[in-house]
């Protein structure tokens, strides 16, 4: 089921194939911070507003992107403002 | 358990424990932990089914002095104890070796074969069954038999050979699913992380009840969701999380 859901996110429908790796970067991102927040509640009993959840899956999917070059013409507010912008979908 | 058995270790080992059939004896309370592991090891102790240590050790017969002719795993995969086992319930040599039951002739009707009893007929066609396969066995007299791992084409014990032994019939490798983990742009721990999530390998609470390290009463999802959390509640279907 996991593995049903990485795979349509991945290659999610309409968009190009040039865009799968940066999505399958974001889906990464995403159970790593669900984890990540699900061991905080448990063992820190301490808990994130979602909103800044998504803030960090944004903020770190960008640097992880960066980190290899695939973006570096984009600067952190365009990742921000319109992914599909940096991903190349659209002009 | 490999080694030669005219060697200083095993020569060692059996003063101290004991051989029976062919192999080293468990012994009792008194021997060591370690020494009982090992031999939960090659009787296949901890794993479901068969001995994967035992199944993939046969022996290389050259002049044949140290290998047993019943016991030992030589000729067609298992040992012919096990091949003809009313035969081997039936002989009154047992313990003889390779070299022993070649030199007292084991064709039909040769001087190998000692029985308690007289055969029945169905018994004696595999007498005959058995001298067949016997039939092309030559020795070499000078060379001495030794270990083979069935597993490494080499001969050589391998972690390699048997880690794919055993993790290949349990779990069918559908090798598309676990690619999709690697992504050279994640951090390698995220990608391990990823690799553990897809066939549900994480120690979510269902999964850690299943292994007994947890309660039944301590299951639910810690969002207070009421529901147990499993790896596909957790990321997709909880209202918390759910929405990221």
């Amino acid at each position: 089921m996991v593995h049903d859901n990485l795979h349509q996110f991945g290659n999610l429908a309409g968009l190009p194939r040039s865009t799968h790796s940066f999505l399958q970067v974001i889906w990464h991102a995403c159970v790593w911070f669900i984890w990540k927040e699900r061991n905080n509640m448990i063992f820190n009993h301490k808990t994130e507003e979602v909103g800044l959840l998504l803030d960090s899956v944004k903020l770190t999917s960008f640097l992880w992107l960066k980190a290899n070059k695939l973006t570096s013409v984009f600067s952190y507010t365009d990742w921000w403002r319109d992914p599909l912008l940096c991903m190349g979908v659209r002009d | 358990m490999l080694i030669d058995r005219d060697e200083l270790w095993y020569r060692v080992l059996k003063a101290r424990y004991g051989e029976e059939g062919g192999q080293l004896k468990e012994g009792g309370g008194d021997s060591s932990v370690w020494w009982r592991m090992l031999c939960g090891i090659r009787r296949g102790a901890w794993l479901g089914e068969g001995s994967w240590f035992e199944d993939n050790v046969c022996r290389v017969v050259g002049g044949g002095t140290s290998t047993y002719f019943w016991l030992d795993n030589w000729l067609g995969g298992v040992p012919l104890r096990v091949q003809f086992t009313r035969l081997f319930e039936l002989s009154e040599n047992k313990g003889a070796t390779v070299k022993e039951m070649v030199e007292r002739g084991w064709d039909v009707g040769g001087g190998a074969w000692v029985w308690r009893r007289r055969l029945l007929a169905w018994e004696e066609e595999s007498v005959s069954e058995c001298s067949s396969l016997l039939c092309d066995i030559v020795l070499q007299v000078s060379t001495l038999d030794r270990w083979r791992w069935v597993l490494d084409p080499i001969g050589r014990y391998s972690v390699k050979g048997t880690y794919r032994y055993l993790t290949l019939p349990t779990t069918p490798v559908e090798t598309g699913l676990y690619d999709a983990a690697w992504l050279k742009q994640v951090p390698l721990k995220v990608s391990v992380f990823v690799w553990r999530l897809l066939p549900n390998r994480l120690p979510t609470k269902d999964n850690l009840l299943r292994r007994t390290a947890l309660h039944h009463d301590d299951i639910t999802c810690v969002e207070g969701c009421g529901r147990p959390e499993t790896s596909h509640h957790l990321f997709f279907r909880c209202d918390t999380f759910g929405g990221l």
